[in-house]
């Protein structure tokens, strides 16, 4: 299974240019985490691979093909958002028997055994349910849909933090056991920032940058001193964020920095450390001023 | 990879959810028709008249609803195209069973209360030429043929009325959920050209007199009518497909 975006653009309604020229490959059966701010495109690009829209230009295939009104690839793929479920009348027991119904590889038992564990009522209908618990039952479909590609779009929005935990940890654990690609779309970056194997970053529609994620964190190094030291490390290098406090310098490359040049950083007494990759993100994504 | 989901399982289980409401819909109207009754101290309609104009605006609202099951399959790895094949079964299948179903009450009606007297609703058209009120009756007086005059040709034309009604109900949720208010609203206007067309060409192969608004129509050879009542349900069946094809699912 794979997915790759050629030239890929869209638009829609007043919203021009949402994504603009993404190419992106992504081969392997990983974790992936899709970060980006507020209205950068994530949705956009993951409901492109849903089948929910199809792109403006560009390309966009699934194992070669266009997923759009595609029978055989619509049915590997699961799209799951933060839906609205205050007019859904059925209960979850109902509606997880549908997913059971349409999705091939639905295992109904896990998502039984996954309710328990969450402590999901499954006898109440959806829309009496609290927003967390909804949150809950979406995570519990997608993980027991056991698609070959597995998308989670902000699906955890009112879930408390041991009900994240507790699915970060199935996440994983169903990674392992039926090892699939899942894309994570997320604002709680350091907080799943463990479980990325590789990093996608959109930016004003553009994909800033894909890579694993030790490689990426491996490129934020953080250098805390005197100005003179500072200055002298970072001279010609990409400097994504300076702060001053006092006559301390701290800034954030980003960029190659080499094991040589870490240590001789330390000899003149500066702080070297690596970036988080929340640090990144912020220092990545924010407004120019 | 495994075989895509037939749109035969997909209309299957459109039809099973919408026969539940049906149900419930029909039982309500059971209930309707006992208190009427209990309190008409006149002769009343039968139960199977009584649904076979209620029926219309029924079919209407759940026709409307209809387009909401779109981004419910779309959700569930099912395309556009199967979800509108099902839907088509299920609906047709709706149609036939509605009717059959208000035959099998009303039987039972006639069972339990052996001395109603029946009066039924015949559908003479009213001397008014206003042309909003045509419209109206023409929606709430669907041509009609009496079940004891001719039992097929009676379920048959309560067929084709409700499943008219459903598929303009569909068209206008479509267009509504496609296009926005003002496209939904502008399909309004076509639904209803639809029905009055559909209306009026059953009159013409019954051979019921025409609304006077709808006189142009006349032009219509009796032996063409028949035909032109399946063209014409054909219209909103196109125009659902060309909207839903490439629908987007907004979220």
């Amino acid at each position: 299974m794979n997915i790759v975006a050629r030239n890929l653009n869209f638009a829609y309604g007043r919203h021009e240019h949402v994504l603009k020229d993404i190419n992106f490959e992504i081969n392997e059966p990983k974790i992936y985490g899709l970060l980006g701010r507020n209205g950068a495109g994530k949705t956009s690009l993951l409901s492109i691979i849903g089948s929910f829209r199809e792109p403006t230009s560009g390309e966009l295939l699934i194992k070669g093909e266009a997923p759009f009104e595609n029978a055989e690839v619509m049915q590997q793929v699961t799209f799951m958002y933060s839906k609205d479920f205050s007019s859904e009348t059925e209960n979850a027991k109902s509606l997880l028997k549908d997913s059971n119904r349409y999705r091939p590889n639905f295992d109904y038992d896990y998502a039984l055994q996954l309710a328990e564990k969450f402590k999901l009522d499954l006898k109440k209908p959806l829309s009496k349910l609290s927003k967390g618990k909804q949150s809950i039952f979406n995570v519990i479909v997608a993980l027991a849909s056991r698609t070959p590609i597995t998308i989670f779009d902000e699906v955890y929005l009112g879930m408390d933090a041991p009900a994240r935990d507790l699915f970060y940890k199935e996440l994983l654990k169903e990674q392992e056991l039926h090892p699939r690609i899942m894309i994570l779309s997320t604002h709680l970056v350091s907080e799943m920032d463990y479980l990325f194997d590789d990093v996608l970053i959109i930016k004003d529609g553009k994909l800033l940058l894909h890579e694993s994620y030790e490689e990426l964190l491996s490129r934020g190094v953080t250098l805390i001193g005197s100005k003179q030291a500072v200055d002298t490390f970072s001279n010609g290098k990409d400097i994504i964020h300076h702060e001053q406090l006092g006559d301390t310098h701290s800034v954030t490359l980003y960029g190659a920095f080499g094991e040589d040049e870490k240590q001789r950083a330390k000899q003149q007494g500066l702080q070297v450390g690596h970036s988080s990759l929340h640090d990144l993100f912020i220092q990545l994504t924010k407004e120019e001023d | 990879m495994n075989k895509p989901i037939p749109f035969s399982r997909i209309g299957f289980d459109l039809l099973q959810a919408q026969l539940i409401w049906t149900l419930w819909y029909l039982g309500i109207l059971v209930l309707v028709n006992i208190v009427r009754l209990v309190f008409s101290a006149d002769e009343i309609d039968t139960f199977y008249n009584h649904a076979f104009v209620a029926s219309n605006v029924y079919m209407l609202v759940i026709g409307i609803i209809s387009i909401y099951f779109l981004p419910y399959f779309v959700e569930n790895g099912i395309t556009r195209k199967n979800y509108f094949y099902g839907n088509i079964i299920a609906s047709i299948c709706l149609s036939i069973l509605i009717p059959i179903i208000a035959y099998v009450i009303t039987i039972f009606e006639g069972l339990v209360l052996s001395n109603l007297k029946q009066s039924m609703l015949h559908a003479v058209p009213d001397p008014d030429t206003n042309f909003i009120g045509d419209i109206f009756q023409s929606i709430l007086l669907t041509p009609h043929v009496d079940m004891e005059a001719n039992l097929l040709l009676s379920l048959g034309l309560f067929s084709i009325n409700i499943f008219g009604f459903y598929l303009i109900g569909w068209l206008i949720g479509t267009a509504f959920y496609r296009l926005g208010v003002i496209g939904g609203l502008c399909f309004i206007a076509i639904s209803l050209l639809i029905i009055v067309a559909k209306d009026s060409f059953l009159r013409i192969a019954m051979d019921h007199p025409l609304f006077e608004s709808f006189s142009i129509f006349e032009a219509v050879p009796e032996s063409m009518a028949l035909v032109l009542v399946f063209i014409i349900l054909l219209v909103p069946i196109f125009l659902i497909r060309l909207l839903t094809k490439r629908a987007p699912v907004k979220i």
